[in-house]
Protein backbone atom coordinates (compact mmCIF):
# COMPACT_ATOMS: atom_id res chain seq x y z
CA UNK A 1 0.00 0.00 0.00
CA UNK A 2 1.38 3.38 -0.94
CA UNK A 3 2.08 5.77 1.93
CA UNK A 4 -0.63 8.39 2.09
CA UNK A 5 0.63 11.88 1.33
CA UNK A 6 0.79 13.90 4.53
CA UNK A 7 -1.06 17.17 4.92
CA UNK A 8 1.15 20.19 5.17
CA UNK A 9 1.14 23.64 6.77
CA UNK A 10 3.44 26.45 5.66
CA UNK A 11 3.72 29.55 7.82
CA UNK A 12 5.56 32.84 7.47
CA UNK A 13 6.58 34.29 10.85
CA UNK A 14 7.29 37.98 10.28
CA UNK A 15 7.03 39.44 13.77
CA UNK A 16 9.56 39.38 16.58
CA UNK A 17 7.50 40.17 19.65
CA UNK A 18 6.72 37.71 22.43
CA UNK A 19 2.99 37.65 21.72
CA UNK A 20 3.38 37.12 17.99
CA UNK A 21 5.99 34.38 18.41
CA UNK A 22 3.35 32.08 19.85
CA UNK A 23 0.85 31.56 16.99
CA UNK A 24 3.28 30.15 14.39
CA UNK A 25 4.93 27.82 16.92
CA UNK A 26 1.65 26.62 18.39
CA UNK A 27 0.20 25.88 14.97
CA UNK A 28 3.36 24.08 13.86
CA UNK A 29 3.62 21.89 16.97
CA UNK A 30 -0.07 21.04 16.77
CA UNK A 31 0.16 20.20 13.08
CA UNK A 32 3.12 17.91 13.75
CA UNK A 33 1.11 16.20 16.49
CA UNK A 34 -1.65 15.63 13.94
CA UNK A 35 0.69 13.80 11.57
CA UNK A 36 1.06 16.81 9.30
CA UNK A 37 4.24 18.32 7.96
CA UNK A 38 5.05 21.84 9.13
CA UNK A 39 7.43 24.51 7.91
CA UNK A 40 7.97 28.04 9.19
CA UNK A 41 9.77 30.72 7.21
CA UNK A 42 11.21 33.29 9.64
CA UNK A 43 11.68 36.63 7.98
CA UNK A 44 12.26 40.25 9.02
CA UNK A 45 11.85 40.64 12.78
CA UNK A 46 10.39 37.14 12.95
CA UNK A 47 13.97 35.90 12.79
CA UNK A 48 14.45 37.06 16.39
CA UNK A 49 12.43 34.03 17.45
CA UNK A 50 15.35 31.87 16.28
CA UNK A 51 18.17 33.96 17.76
CA UNK A 52 19.98 32.35 20.66
CA UNK A 53 20.49 35.78 22.23
CA UNK A 54 16.91 36.94 21.66
CA UNK A 55 14.54 33.99 21.98
CA UNK A 56 14.55 34.16 25.77
CA UNK A 57 14.09 37.89 25.72
CA UNK A 58 11.35 38.57 23.18
CA UNK A 59 9.20 41.47 24.33
CA UNK A 60 5.67 42.82 24.13
CA UNK A 61 5.24 46.40 22.94
CA UNK A 62 2.84 48.44 25.07
CA UNK A 63 3.00 51.27 22.53
CA UNK A 64 0.14 51.32 20.00
CA UNK A 65 -1.19 48.12 21.55
CA UNK A 66 -4.74 48.90 22.64
CA UNK A 67 -5.49 45.19 23.06
CA UNK A 68 -3.59 44.82 26.31
CA UNK A 69 -5.93 43.82 29.17
CA UNK A 70 -4.63 46.80 31.10
CA UNK A 71 -4.49 49.33 28.26
CA UNK A 72 -1.42 51.51 28.40
CA UNK A 73 -2.03 54.98 27.00
CA UNK A 74 0.44 55.61 24.17
CA UNK A 75 1.89 58.60 26.00
CA UNK A 76 2.80 56.23 28.85
CA UNK A 77 4.01 53.50 26.51
CA UNK A 78 7.02 55.57 25.50
CA UNK A 79 8.30 55.85 29.07
CA UNK A 80 11.41 53.70 29.65
CA UNK A 81 10.53 50.50 31.47
CA UNK A 82 7.02 50.20 30.08
CA UNK A 83 8.02 47.53 27.54
CA UNK A 84 9.68 45.52 30.29
CA UNK A 85 6.56 45.88 32.39
CA UNK A 86 4.23 44.74 29.62
CA UNK A 87 6.56 41.83 28.89
CA UNK A 88 6.76 40.62 32.47
CA UNK A 89 2.97 40.92 32.69
CA UNK A 90 2.56 38.67 29.68
CA UNK A 91 5.15 36.20 30.96
CA UNK A 92 3.11 36.04 34.17
CA UNK A 93 -0.05 35.14 32.24
CA UNK A 94 1.81 32.52 30.22
CA UNK A 95 3.01 30.91 33.42
CA UNK A 96 -0.43 31.10 34.98
CA UNK A 97 -2.05 29.15 32.15
CA UNK A 98 0.79 26.65 32.19
CA UNK A 99 1.89 27.39 28.63
CA UNK A 100 5.28 26.38 27.27
CA UNK A 101 7.94 29.05 26.73
CA UNK A 102 9.13 30.02 23.24
CA UNK A 103 12.40 28.03 23.60
CA UNK A 104 10.37 25.00 24.70
CA UNK A 105 8.04 25.28 21.70
CA UNK A 106 11.02 25.61 19.37
CA UNK A 107 12.58 22.52 20.88
CA UNK A 108 9.32 20.65 20.26
CA UNK A 109 9.30 21.85 16.63
CA UNK A 110 12.86 20.63 16.06
CA UNK A 111 12.24 17.33 17.83
CA UNK A 112 9.13 16.61 15.78
CA UNK A 113 10.80 17.51 12.53
CA UNK A 114 9.43 20.91 11.55
CA UNK A 115 11.32 22.78 8.88
CA UNK A 116 12.54 26.02 10.43
CA UNK A 117 13.75 28.22 7.63
CA UNK A 118 15.66 31.45 8.27
CA UNK A 119 15.42 34.08 5.53
CA UNK A 120 18.93 34.74 4.23
CA UNK A 121 18.56 38.44 3.25
CA UNK A 122 17.18 39.15 6.72
CA UNK A 123 20.21 37.47 8.24
CA UNK A 124 22.54 39.62 6.19
CA UNK A 125 20.55 42.74 7.03
CA UNK A 126 20.83 42.03 10.75
CA UNK A 127 24.39 40.75 10.43
CA UNK A 128 23.51 37.29 11.73
CA UNK A 129 25.50 34.11 11.27
CA UNK A 130 24.12 30.58 11.33
CA UNK A 131 25.76 30.14 14.76
CA UNK A 132 23.64 33.01 16.09
CA UNK A 133 20.52 30.92 15.51
CA UNK A 134 19.35 27.85 17.39
CA UNK A 135 20.33 24.41 16.09
CA UNK A 136 18.10 22.77 13.53
CA UNK A 137 17.52 25.87 11.42
CA UNK A 138 17.98 25.93 7.64
CA UNK A 139 18.94 29.06 5.76
CA UNK A 140 17.10 29.70 2.51
CA UNK A 141 15.18 32.25 0.51
CA UNK A 142 11.72 32.85 -0.89
CA UNK A 143 11.97 30.29 -3.69
CA UNK A 144 12.70 27.45 -1.30
CA UNK A 145 9.80 28.42 0.93
CA UNK A 146 7.45 28.81 -2.04
CA UNK A 147 8.33 25.38 -3.33
CA UNK A 148 7.48 23.94 0.10
CA UNK A 149 4.33 26.09 0.37
CA UNK A 150 3.11 25.19 -3.12
CA UNK A 151 2.52 21.66 -1.83
CA UNK A 152 0.83 22.88 1.36
CA UNK A 153 -2.80 22.50 2.37
CA UNK A 154 -2.64 25.44 4.76
CA UNK A 155 -0.59 28.61 4.31
CA UNK A 156 -0.48 31.47 6.78
CA UNK A 157 1.26 34.81 7.10
CA UNK A 158 1.73 35.84 10.72
CA UNK B 1 -5.77 -8.54 32.92
CA UNK B 2 -4.92 -6.06 30.24
CA UNK B 3 -4.66 -2.63 31.87
CA UNK B 4 -5.18 0.30 29.53
CA UNK B 5 -2.51 2.95 29.29
CA UNK B 6 -3.52 6.15 31.05
CA UNK B 7 -2.44 9.76 30.74
CA UNK B 8 -3.49 12.64 32.97
CA UNK B 9 -3.48 15.93 31.09
CA UNK B 10 -5.34 17.95 33.69
CA UNK B 11 -4.11 21.57 33.60
CA UNK B 12 -2.50 21.07 30.18
CA UNK B 13 -3.70 23.57 27.57
CA UNK B 14 -3.65 23.75 23.81
CA UNK B 15 -1.20 22.93 22.20
CA UNK B 16 0.20 20.69 24.96
CA UNK B 17 -2.90 18.49 25.17
CA UNK B 18 -2.67 17.20 21.62
CA UNK B 19 1.14 17.27 21.65
CA UNK B 20 1.46 15.13 24.78
CA UNK B 21 -1.38 12.85 23.75
CA UNK B 22 0.26 12.17 20.41
CA UNK B 23 3.62 11.55 22.04
CA UNK B 24 2.10 9.07 24.51
CA UNK B 25 0.20 7.32 21.73
CA UNK B 26 3.49 6.39 20.07
CA UNK B 27 4.25 4.07 22.99
CA UNK B 28 1.21 1.93 22.17
CA UNK B 29 0.93 -0.83 19.61
CA UNK B 30 -1.86 -0.90 17.09
CA UNK B 31 -5.18 -1.81 18.73
CA UNK B 32 -4.10 -0.88 22.27
CA UNK B 33 -6.19 1.62 24.22
CA UNK B 34 -5.10 4.81 26.00
CA UNK B 35 -7.26 6.52 28.57
CA UNK B 36 -6.66 10.28 28.76
CA UNK B 37 -8.10 12.83 31.19
CA UNK B 38 -8.30 16.50 30.18
CA UNK B 39 -9.60 19.70 31.74
CA UNK B 40 -8.98 22.21 28.95
CA UNK B 41 -12.43 23.04 27.47
CA UNK B 42 -10.85 23.19 24.00
CA UNK B 43 -9.95 19.51 24.25
CA UNK B 44 -13.58 18.53 23.81
CA UNK B 45 -13.23 19.54 20.16
CA UNK B 46 -9.47 19.28 19.74
CA UNK B 47 -9.12 15.61 20.67
CA UNK B 48 -11.87 14.45 18.28
CA UNK B 49 -10.24 16.60 15.54
CA UNK B 50 -6.87 15.01 16.31
CA UNK B 51 -8.54 11.59 16.28
CA UNK B 52 -10.11 12.14 12.84
CA UNK B 53 -6.86 13.46 11.39
CA UNK B 54 -4.58 10.77 12.76
CA UNK B 55 -7.02 7.86 12.48
CA UNK B 56 -6.76 6.88 16.15
CA UNK B 57 -10.33 6.06 17.16
CA UNK B 58 -12.15 7.46 20.19
CA UNK B 59 -14.10 4.54 21.60
CA UNK B 60 -15.52 6.24 24.67
CA UNK B 61 -16.04 9.80 25.94
CA UNK B 62 -17.09 10.46 29.52
CA UNK B 63 -17.77 14.07 30.39
CA UNK B 64 -18.11 15.06 34.02
CA UNK B 65 -18.38 18.44 35.69
CA UNK B 66 -14.62 18.68 36.19
CA UNK B 67 -13.04 16.86 33.29
CA UNK B 68 -13.44 14.76 30.18
CA UNK B 69 -12.12 11.24 29.83
CA UNK B 70 -11.44 9.79 26.39
CA UNK B 71 -10.60 6.20 25.58
CA UNK B 72 -8.66 6.06 22.35
CA UNK B 73 -7.71 3.02 20.33
CA UNK B 74 -4.45 3.24 18.45
CA UNK B 75 -4.69 2.89 14.67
Amino acid sequence: MAEEKKKRIAIIASKGTLDMAYPPLILATTALSMDMEAGIFFTLYGINILRKDKQESLKVAPLANPAMPVPVPNIMGVIPGMTAMATSMMKGWIKKINWPTIPELLEMCVEEGARLIACSPTMEMLDLKKEDLIDGVEIAGAADFLEFASEADITLFI
Amino acid sequence: MNMPYSLDLSRAKCPMVVYNLNKEMRKLSSGEVLEVVVTDPAAEKDIPAWSRTTGNEIIETIKTENNIKFKIRKK
